[in-house]
């Protein structure tokens, strides 16, 4: 993702006036769609509220993620070392992405109630899959002539692993990560969406029974902006990873 | 005294017979030179007494010992330059040492001096996807010394650099060879680099590979301008053919 030029600048510009303009002119009803300056207002108006939501929601996604993160590094390792677990739970691994997140959130919410545990769990079964793909497919990636070179060398099994074949799979791991980023803040909102104690996407339910608009628009700016800070540090942190590809 | 020794190897890639009853030995303190024309399987053989690959048929002996299909028991230079795209010039020279246990300030004072002596000092801390071919090839090479083996097969170590420091580095690997009392072989198909650097000349060629003549280097001066090294030469370029 480039940085934003100017263009895009005066494009977004242009957009938020129009939007200002046109929720001005009244040519929508204006509790339907209010305008970008009331949208900001009910976001500081309630920031407190929402900021004690963002909390509950990154905690739900960050675990989430955590333990996707630490799950399919464990498998991966597995799937690398010994055959046999590559070829017995891949295929269950790609065949469980055809369940959409949002038919099982239901049953999650049935199962563990309405605390945190269906929530981290929803952002779990969303993430580790991308996690996991990049990571085996980035062990695979690895030259298999520089392997061979590293073993011949000395390098046992896990010092192979960790000096070249994780070096190499850094980059399909962050293709992984990205995903896993932008749909863990996701994930999380949409399990919260059924029910619970707090969390954007309760936050979210609330403002959408009492038709406050204005706050509808305010929490949907705030996901968004989440989702994008996280992708954005992922990014940075890839580069930092990856400087030797510069 | 033979130190290294390929017995009666024959390998063949799905069906496709590459190599045929190759026999050569290289003698302690001796640099071998194999050379032939690209394809006939100079590297096949190579990835054969380097333990990475097993022949159909044959053995590789090492100091009398069978080593057939055990890598990791002599440097070996593969042909491309495998030098790992995310670590620095100076930590990938300094794997061997690493592997080995060497403590890391040691490692690391002794893959600078091999550096320095490659002219690779400046690029110490350049990703090898910043180095020019012939850098690669050095770097490589350096690697390669580092191992600390006693036999040296390396492919091609000298066809990507530019003709200067292709002489300093034939003149340097030749010296170090003999002072250490190391021995080696090497690939090429370039005859004159044969003819400068090698005490003995295998010859592979044929359809399928095969060992079609030996040529014993004994020249009063290794000099390509030399009647002796001319003579030399045609009759191995009569040979190759
Ligand atoms: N792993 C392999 N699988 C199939 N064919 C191979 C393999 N390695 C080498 N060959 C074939 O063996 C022949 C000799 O290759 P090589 O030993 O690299 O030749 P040289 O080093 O003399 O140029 C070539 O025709 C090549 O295609
Ligand atoms: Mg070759």
């Amino acid at each position: 993702m480039k940085k934003f030029k100017l263009w895009d600048k005066a494009v977004i510009v242009f957009i938020l006036i129009l939007w200002q303009v046109v929720g001005m002119l009244e040519i929508v009803p204006a509790f339907m769609l209010p305008t970008p300056i009331e949208v900001l207002v009910a976001l500081i108006g309630d920031w407190k509220l929402i900021g004690e939501s963002c909390l509950i929601t990154l905690y739900e996604a960050f675990t989430g993620m955590g333990a996707a993160l630490l799950v399919s590094l464990v498998l991966a390792i597995c799937m690398d070392r010994f055959k046999f677990v590559h070829e017995a739970l891949f295929p269950i691994c790609v065949v469980s992405q055809t369940i959409p997140t949002i038919a099982i959130a239901p049953l999650l919410v049935l199962w563990f109630g309405f605390g945190v545990t269906p929530k981290v769990l929803l952002v779990f079964l969303t993430c580790f899959f991308p996690l996991l793909v990049g990571l085996v497919s980035g062990f695979d990636s690895a030259d298999k002539n520089v392997l061979r070179l590293y073993r011949s060398m000395g390098g046992g099994y896990f010092k192979t692993l960790f000096d070249v074949k994780f070096p190499y799979a850094m980059e399909s791991f962050f293709a992984g990560l990205k995903v896993s980023a932008s749909y863990s803040i996701v994930g999380a909102v949409i399990a919260e969406w059924l029910g619970g104690d707090g969390g954007l996407g309760v936050y979210m339910t609330r403002v959408r029974k009492s038709f406050q608009f204005d706050k509808m628009f305010a929490v949907i700016i705030v996901v968004s902006a989440l989702s994008l800070l996280l992708m954005k540090f992922v990014e940075k942190l890839q580069n930092r990873v990856l400087k030797w590809k510069q | 005294m033979v130190i290294l020794e390929g017995k009666g190897l024959t390998k063949s890639f799905d069906g496709n017979k590459i190599i045929e009853n190759v026999s050569l030995n290289l003698k302690k303190g001796e640099i071998v030179s194999l050379l032939g024309v690209s394809g006939v399987g100079k590297t096949t053989l190579f990835n054969l007494l380097s333990g990475l690959d097993v022949p159909d048929t044959g053995e590789v002996y090492l100091n009398g010992e069978a080593v057939t299909g055990m890598p990791g028991k002599v440097g070996y230079m593969q042909q491309s330059d495998l030098l790992l795209p995310f670590k620095t010039t100076l930590e990938n020279v300094m794997i061997p040492l690493i592997l080995k246990g060497v403590d890391k300030k040691e490692a690391k004072a002794r893959a600078e001096a091999i550096l320095t002596e490659f002219s690779l000092f400046e690029s110490r801390s350049l990703y090898p996807g910043k180095l020019s071919g012939g850098m690669r090839q050095r770097a490589a090479l350096a690697r390669t010394f580092l191992t600390g083996c006693s036999v040296f097969l390396l492919d091609e170590p000298f066809s990507a650099l530019d003709a200067l420091t292709r002489g300093e580095m034939q003149r340097w690997f030749r010296n170090v060879i003999k002072e250490k009392g190391a021995s080696g072989v090497f690939i090429t198909h370039d005859v004159d680099e044969a003819i400068l650097l090698s005490d003995r000349i295998y010859i592979l060629s044929g359809e399928v590979g095969s060992i079609t003549a030996e040529v014993q280097v004994e020249l009063k001066e290794r000099d390509a301008f030399e009647s002796e090294f001319i003579e030399l030469k045609k009759a191995i370029l009569e040979k190759v053919k």
